[in-house]
């Protein structure tokens, strides 16, 4: 079964957009994977950058994300119904992490999953930070999704 | 029957989008800026009040940025900034473990650690103290200072060593103000993690004894003075081990806390080694404890920190204050506390590592964190006595020609 042009157009935007992010994501940590330790001129110049590349991971991983699900539905209302509630998820996520809802999850949640579970997803609530920055990225995620997808379809 | 199959495949995958989108924001700790934690991370190990009357501090710092790990030591004033910083060197091998101030009124910083001859002294304003000549120093790592309380300038110094200056000693030394070794000391014992001088002033020989912790033989010991290879008779400890944390109740009674990861994890002790069943802390920790620091308000209180997140099955991360009693000081709400310990070396998953008093009832707390109940702080903060944070406190030490602060990455 061959994808039709519209589907595959979504799939190698959102691939290209996780990329994107997943490269950003790397780069902009004090210490990145061995595997991109070579490219410390381009994490220096992302790090002397803060207010621009920030919150661009999560810009396109919304992006990307909103796409994945719009190629996997099986008609444009559908496509922009699942784009959007990705976004409110991303949303509803990046608030967990505002100290007055964090805290009392990193308290509670523990007791669910076992250390080994909890030392993966824990630091999501006890390391994140809540940054108003990234809720606006987010919604750009999500808007530029929802418009190629409205565009994709015509 | 066939689109059946279709529509359900769709939804399969579509669940397993979302499931595979939301696991991979959670399980990389968020993307975007909100949960990178910081440009420049600080790990202090160590940390003591500058003596002097003013409300400086001495702190041995290890900070890391962009794959760059640096130690150092830093005097910070009373709003957390720099005013003078000492490199000591790069890489694990180099972690500041204690510092002390000198007792003799010099005002001398004693510092101690994992690197080449484990032990130097600092001059007030930070240069190198040539005076104190160490040699090759220690073949291990210097884990405790305290000076001699007769203002001589002498020190003990323990740690996970067996040689000074090429002369065979045990984990526990006393050397004189030029650095030579005090041979009338001969305590014989295995790597001490902790000691401290019993200075109980309703005791007056209690002055001049010393108490060490640790995990070998003697894991508890009182040590006289003039120091034989054994230690007081007249001090005949409950048996356990590891201990690594000690510390004088100062209550005129010569009572003593003992704190590690042995079963009952904090106890406290009669001046003759049995313990004060008067102090209990019950079903206690769910890890080791690892320092302990008397409060600086006369009530009795004790700070005690190490790597646990519950006291009592509620939460309690990485610090407590327990009354005389051993039961809970709930006006020092800790709540989930110190987390986001980044672990492994040098001070893996111990998050509050390092305690010292401030000035007005308040206390330094030192470690490998990167949150404070949920506000980003990094490994160094001051608590008010309700262990609020005081804003006030924002630490900022140099990292070769930038700035470690709690500035977060992008």
């Amino acid at each position: 079964m061959l994808l039709n042009k519209t589907i595959s157009w979504r799939l190698a935007s959102a691939l290209a957009a996780l990329s994107a992010a997943v490269a950003v994501y790397c780069l902009a940590r004090a210490q990145p994977p061995a595997l991109l330790q070579p490219l410390q001129a381009t994490q220096a110049a992302l790090l002397a950058h803060p207010g621009l590349f920030g919150s661009l991971p999560s810009l396109l991983f919304t992006l990307a994300m909103g796409l994945l699900l719009g190629a996997c539905a099986n008609s444009r209302s559908a496509a922009m119904l699942h784009c959007s509630l990705w976004t409110g998820l991303a949303l509803l996520l990046e608030l967990t992490q505002h100290p007055l809802i964090a805290t009392p999850l990193a308290a509670r949640l523990p007791r669910f999953f076992n250390d080994s579970i909890w030392a993966t997803i824990g630091p999501y609530w006890t390391r994140g930070i809540f940054d108003p920055v990234d809720i606006l990225a987010t919604l750009a995620g999500g808007s530029i999704a929802l418009l190629l997808i409205a565009r994709t379809s015509r | 029957m066939k689109k059946l199959d279709k529509g359900l495949l769709r939804k399969l995958l579509l669940g397993c989008v979302y499931a595979a989108g939301a696991a991979l924001i959670v399980a990389s700790g968020g993307s975007g800026s909100g949960s990178s934690g910081f440009v420049c991370k600080l790990d202090v190990g160590a940390i003591a009040p500058a003596s002097d009357g003013s409300e400086d501090i001495w702190v041995g710092v290890v900070s890391t940025a962009s794959g760059q790990q640096f130690n150092s030591v830093a005097r910070l004033d009373g709003n957390g900034l720099e005013k003078i910083g000492v490199s000591v060197g790069s890489g694990d091998d180099n972690t500041v473990r204690t510092i002390a101030v000198a007792a003799d009124g010099s005002n001398n910083i004693y510092v101690g650690g994992d690197f080449a001859e484990g032990i130097f002294r600092l001059k007030p304003d930070g240069t190198l103290d040539t005076a104190f000549d160490v040699g090759t120093g220690f073949n291990g790592s210097v884990l405790k200072i305290i000076p001699v309380a007769n203002g001589s300038g002498a020190i003990y110094v323990a740690g996970d060593f067996s040689s000074y200056n090429g002369a065979v000693v045990s984990g526990f030394v006393r050397l004189n103000a030029d650095g030579s070794r005090d041979t009338n000391f001969t305590a014989i014992t295995q790597p001490v993690q902790d000691m401290a001088m019993a200075e109980d002033p309703g005791i007056v020989p209690d002055l001049d004894y010393v108490y060490s912790g640790s995990a070998g033989s003697y894991n508890l010991a009182r040590w006289f003075p003039s120091g034989s290879t054994s230690p007081d008779p007249a001090f005949s400890p409950v048996p356990v081990s590891p201990v690594y944390s000690i510390l004088p109740a100062l209550d005129g009674t010569g009572t003593l806390y003992a704190g590690g990861g042995f079963s009952e994890q904090l106890i406290r002790l009669f001046r003759i080694g049995t313990e004060d069943t008067s102090f209990s802390i019950g079903s206690g920790f769910d890890g080791d404890v690892r320092r302990l620091l008397r409060a600086d308000d006369g009530s009795g209180n004790i700070y005690v920190a190490g790597e646990f997140t519950t006291f009592q099955g509620s939460p309690a991360g990485g610090l407590v204050r327990l009354q005389n009693d051993g039961a809970l000081d709930t006006s020092f709400n800790i709540g989930t506390g110190f987390t986001g310990s980044d672990g492994p070396a040098p001070f893996s998953d111990l998050a509050a590592i390092a305690l010292a008093p401030g000035a007005s009832g308040d206390v330094y707390v030192g470690g490998d964190y990167q949150n404070y109940k949920g506000t980003a702080s990094n490994g160094l903060v001051r608590l008010n006595s309700d262990a609020t944070l005081d804003p006030v406190f924002e630490v900022r030490v140099s990292h070769g020609d930038e700035e470690c602060s709690n500035a977060t990455l992008p």
